[in-house]
Parts: C-alpha cells; structure tokens; sequence
C-alpha cells in the first residue's frame, strides 16, 4: 500500500496481514505512519496504490468508510485521538456505535449495552453525561464500548492505552485479551511496545512509513537490533 | 502499617472521595442549567425584560404589557428564522449568507400558492392550501429543497476540493445574489402580502369557547376578532389571532426540532456529524446523507418563519435580504453554533430593540441633550450595542460552545 496527505507521501509500500484470531501490533517512531496507515485502510485517507483486501476476496480499497463498516464487514475502528463525540451523551455515543447493525433489534443491542458497562462500570453511571466531561482514560473507554457496540469481527486500535495510567493501561490490555479469545482478530497500534507484543501473535515494525521489521511478536522482543531501537532496552 | 497510619490513611480517602463529589456535582450542575434546560432559560430571558422596561418607562401597566406582547411576538418571528442558519453554520461550519434567500425563497413560495392557484379550493377535509398549517408544509418542502439544490450545486462541490469556510461564506454572498436578481427579475419590485388564513372551522371553535367564560381566553387561537380589555379598565391592547400564532408555529417547531435532535437517530446523527465527521463516517452515518437533511430542514424550517415574518406585512423580493444583518446579530449572540443560545437570544434581542423603539420614541424631540428623535430609526442601535458588549465579556457569545475538540 502506498498513500499519503495532499502530495505528500507517507505510506511507501506497505504489505501487511492479519489472519483470522489474530493478534497483530504495528510499532514505530513517531511520526513514522502508524496512524496513517490504518486510516487507509478504514478509508478515511485514499490509498494511492495497492488493494485492501478482506476475507480473501471483499476488496475494499477506495471505499468510504461509512460503507465499509455498514455495508461490507463487521470492522471496527478506535482513532488515536478524537475518538467520541464530545457534545453527545455516553448513552447517544454508544447507541451510535451500534448504527452499522441495521438489522439488529433494540433489544439486543440494549443488552450489548450492558455488556458495555459490565466491563466499564464507570460509563454507566454517566450515561446522560456529554462526553466532553469524561477524563482521558473515561473517554477511552467510551470510545473502545463504542467500536464493540458495532459487534465487530475485526477490530483496529490506534494507541488505545496513550495518555492513561499505568493501572488503566492493564486494564485496557486485559481487555483486549479477552476480545482475542472471543475471536476478534485485532490490529493493534502501541507506543507500549513491549507490553504489546507480549499479548501478541505478530508484529511490525513501522519506519518512515515502511516495514523495517516484520516477525512473531516474541522474536522481535527477543531481536537485539528491534529492542536497541524501539523497545528501550540496551 | 500502624494503627495511626490505618486512621490517617481513612481520613484522606474520605476526604478525596468527598471533594471528587463536591467537583463531579458542580460540573453536572452547570451542564444542566445551561444547556439542557432552553426552556428555563428562556424564561429567565423574558422575565429579565420586564423590570428593566419598567424602569426604563414611564409607562402604564397597559403600555407595558402591550410592548412586552409585541416583544414577544417579535422574538418567535426570530426564532424561527434564525435557528436554520445555527443548524446549517454547526454542521457545516461556516456562514451561510444565502439564508436570507431561504427568507426570501419562503415567501414567495407562499406568494405563489396562494395567489397563482386556487388554493382555497385544494383542500384535504377542512385545511385547504391557502391557511397556514397546509401552506407551511408546502413551503417548508420547497425551501428545503431548494437549500438542498444549493448544496448540491455549490457547496458540496467546493468541499469535495477542500475550500475553507472563508471561501464556502463568499460563494454564499454570491449565490444569494444570484438568488436574488432571479426572484427581483421574475416578480418585479412590487410590494406583495399574503394574508395569514385558517381554516374555516376556526370561527365557529372559537365562538362556542367565547360563550364558556374559563375557556374564553383560548378563544384567542381561533377567533379572528376578539377585544382584550384589561380587568377593570376600559383600555384594549392589540392581541390577535395572527400575533398567537406566529408564537405558536414557533413552540411548535422549537418541539418539533428537539425531539429530533435528542430522539431520532437521524437528529443524533446530525449532532454527531456536526461535532466530528470523520468519527462519523467510521461509526457508519452516510455524512452526505446527513449534510442533505441538515439543508433540508434548516431550510425549510426558514421558509415557514419568512411566511410569518415576512408575509403579513408588504414584502420585497429584497425584504429576506434585509433581515440578513438582523439574524446574524440573534445568532452570533446566542454562540453561533447553539440552538439554545438562539432562542434566548432572540427574545433578549427582541426585548432590547422594543426598549430602544420605546425609549426613543417617548424622549422629548425638542430637549437639546436629546440627540435623537422618533424619526430616527435606532431601533438596531441598541441590540447591537448589548451584543458588542456581551462579545466583549464572552467572545463565544451566550451558549457558544468552546471549541469541543480542544477539551479532548
Ligand atoms: N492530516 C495530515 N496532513 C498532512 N500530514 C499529516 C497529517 N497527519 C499526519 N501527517 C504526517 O504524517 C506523518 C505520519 O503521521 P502518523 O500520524 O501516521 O504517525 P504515527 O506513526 O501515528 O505517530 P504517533 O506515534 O506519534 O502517533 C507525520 O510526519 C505527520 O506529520
Ligand atoms: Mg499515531
């Protein structure tokens, strides 16, 4: 895949996978594509060369995002950054989460709402609350109850544990995890490097917008050269 | 750890716990008062409005109460124009100058109907064409149609090539111009009127409520002529029919609006869109979709206030044109993007520019401090002079949200 803002490349050919179940974490530099990368592939930034390809034979290059997700595959999607919507209720975010299941009847996504506030107890005594109240960790919670009110089968997190303490941190890994073993399979962006391929099936390495390294997430913490660069060890 | 330590320990939690309350109730209280509850608000507004027009006249109770009904009546009017352009200006995030060709758009629509076909004659049971109810429907689909060709010819094109909100505002002046020479080149310059009609079985309602002494004052909805005299006085103040209506096409729309902002997932949508698009398309809204309704509604919820405002007094095709500044003035004070702070802003405008008028016109001409007279028109002076006032103190204006994403 290759793509970019405007004229500017950031992509320059990328080629990665992830199988069914999977767990797979892209780490990097800063600046070096990670969030652009799967924009492109959700459709919010046009891909300039290269197919997107699901299930072996749904191609969704070019797609907008709102007909990928309500009409193609149960995918899902947490931003880095501005991942709720601020002026809008706890309780209007997550019902939104749920428009890409048309068919499903209210009930049913009542009950997924539940199982929402099961695993964050802390969303549901807000529920009439605006978003743009919650703390950062409050709002990355939201934010993740509302890409799994869509039910989705395929999962993309851009840094869903940034800004959050160390304790929220685990509970967010935790979380994920347990996605894992319902069947997810998950695409997974981490500054918490070590953390994340710890719980990880895969791994890239992502440098200036190109695959540097690409092995079995234990490899590449055990690889010297991964963990010099990128995961702080020396 | 010590027993003293367990006891220290205890107390700061408790402490923590209390003060986190104290913190989370003050931040539930502001959000409530503000912006969950218009109607309050609304009140307030009006009920500010009195003690300082009876400070600032010498009038009688009479005087008073028939100012504060015209106020009022001005402010629906207000409203119903002003709350499209704080639809479209949220979503779309920019200002639309074409609104006032929504004005004008609407009632010439209006004009169409009910003098180019017999609408009189095309009924469905008692409501025919030409009253009202009827005749708002109609006009709200045309003007919301018409703002949707708006987008489809001019805007959206120009967002699809990224064009900045300055850019989309001066395409909006151009479009309205064009607008405008059409509407001027097709009907001409003369003066037009649509009389407000309802539907025949209105009198007879009316008549029978006038004959129940507790139901009289409803009477007023449906009567076409009933005198108000006040309790123990032989003095009559102007409160009609037309006046009642305009105030309650306003509730009607304003209820209407908010069940579908806060109820329908097309409302949230909208909302949603409005606060972040992007979010939007990935939680699956077909934006374009949304953008299409937004002009739609806003629109048409315009068109129906021209017919209103415009329509009862004589009209130009310039007459929407005219209104433009007016409008800007209620929505900039109300925080632009806030459907709540434009209708408190509405009735705070209206209130001010009916003190202005009062002050004015009952100042002695022939005072040489005075430097104003009844033939000079300031009625615009002093809302503008509150708003820039109030810029000053709250550049957001009333209810103007802080820019949403930069609290994240
Ligand atoms: N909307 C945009 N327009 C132009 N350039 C952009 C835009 N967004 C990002 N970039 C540029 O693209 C490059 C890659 O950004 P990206 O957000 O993908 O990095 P990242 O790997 O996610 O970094 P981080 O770890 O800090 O989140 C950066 O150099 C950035 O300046
Ligand atoms: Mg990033």
């Amino acid at each position: 895949m290759v793509s970019g803002y405007g004229k500017l490349q950031i992509i320059n050919g990328v080629d990665i996978e992830l199988n069914k179940g999977e767990l797979v974490t892209i780490i990097g530099p800063n600046g070096s594509g990670k969030s652009t990368l799967v924009k492109t592939i959700i459709g919010l930034v046009p891909s300039w060369s290269g197919k997107i390809i699901i299930n072996e034979k749904l191609d969704i290059t070019g797609m907008k995002p709102y007909d990928i997700v309500t009409k193609q595959v149960p995918i899902n999607y947490v931003p880095q950054v501005n991942n709720v919507f601020p002026t809008l209720t706890i309780e209007e975010n997550l019902l939104l989460g749920a428009l890409p299941r048309k068919k499903d009847p209210k009930e049913k996504i009542q009950e997924d709402m539940e199982k929402i506030f099961e695993i964050f107890p802390r969303l549901k005594e807000r529920l009439s609350q605006k978003a743009a109240l919650l703390s950062g960790g409050e709002r990355q919670m939201l934010a993740l109850g509302r890409a799994l009110m869509s039910n989705p089968d395929i999962l993309i997190l851009d840094e869903p544990t940034a800004a959050l303490a160390p304790v929220l941190a685990d509970e967010i890994f935790n979380k994920i995890i347990e996605l894992k073993k319902l069947g997810l399979s998950i695409l997974l962006v981490e500054q918490r490097a070590t953390r994340a391929l710890k719980i990880s099936d895969r791994g890239y390495v992502l440098v200036s917008g190109k695959v540097a390294f690409e092995d079995k997430a234990e490899n590449l913490i055990n690889n010297e050269k991964v963990g010099e660069l990128y995961l702080g060890k020396r | 750890m010590s027993e003293e330590d367990k006891e220290i320990q205890k107390i700061i939690d408790e402490l923590n716990e209390e003060e986190i309350k104290e913190i989370q109730e003050v931040k539930t209280e502001k959000q409530s008062f503000v912006t969950d509850h218009p109607i309050v608000s609304l009140v307030i507004a009006i009920l500010i409005f009195i003690p300082i027009a009876w400070v600032f006249s010498v009038f009688t109770f009479t005087n008073l109460l028939q100012q504060f009904l015209f106020s009022v009546e001005r402010a629906a009017l207000y409203v119903m124009v002003c709350v499209g352009l704080t639809l479209t200006t949220r979503v779309l995030k920019f200002a639309n100058f074409a609104h006032a060709e929504f004005l004008t758009i609407g009632v010439y629509t209006g004009l169409v109907i009910t003098s180019f076909t017999n609408a009189s004659e095309i009924c469905l049971g008692d409501f025919c064409l030409d009253n009202i109810f009827l005749l708002s429907i109609f006009i709200f689909i045309i003007t919301g149609a018409f703002a949707v060709l708006g987008e489809k010819l001019i805007f959206g094109p120009l967002r699809k090539r990224n064009a900045t909100p300055l850019s989309l505002m001066v395409a909006s002046i151009g479009f309205g111009l064009v607008i405008r020479q059409l509407v001027s080149d097709f009907f001409g310059g003369r003066d037009q009127k649509i009389d407000l009609q309802y539907p025949p079985f209105f009198d007879k309602v009316g008549s029978n409520l006038e004959s129940i002494p507790v139901l009289k004052i409803f009477s007023i909805w449906f009567s076409e002529r009933v005198e108000f005299s006040i309790i123990g006085t032989t003095k009559v103040i102007a409160f009609n029919r037309n006046m009642v209506w305009k105030v309650t096409m306003m509730i009607i729309l304003v209820v209407l609006l908010q069940l579908l902002f806060k109820k329908t997932t097309l409302g949230i949508s909208m909302r949603a869109t409005a606060d972040d698009i992007d979010l939007a398309q990935i939680s699956g809204i077909n934006t374009q979709r949304i953008i299409d309704w937004t002009w739609f509604i806003a629109g048409g919820v315009t068109g129906v206030g021209a017919l209103f405002f415009l329509g009862p007094q004589a009209f130009v095709p310039f007459s929407g044109f005219a209104q433009l500044l007016i409008i800007f003035a209620v929505v900039t004070l109300g925080g632009f993007d806030s459907f709540e702070g434009t209708i408190v802003s509405a009735f705070i405008i209206s209130a001010i520019q009916t003190m202005t008028i009062l002050i004015n016109s009952n100042l002695d001409p022939d005072n040489p401090l005075v430097f104003w007279s009844p033939n000079k028109d300031w009625s615009l002076v002093g809302p503008f002079a509150t708003i820039i006032v109030v810029l000053i103190f709250r550049p957001r204006g009333l209810f103007g949200l802080v820019d949403p994403k930069s609290k994240l």
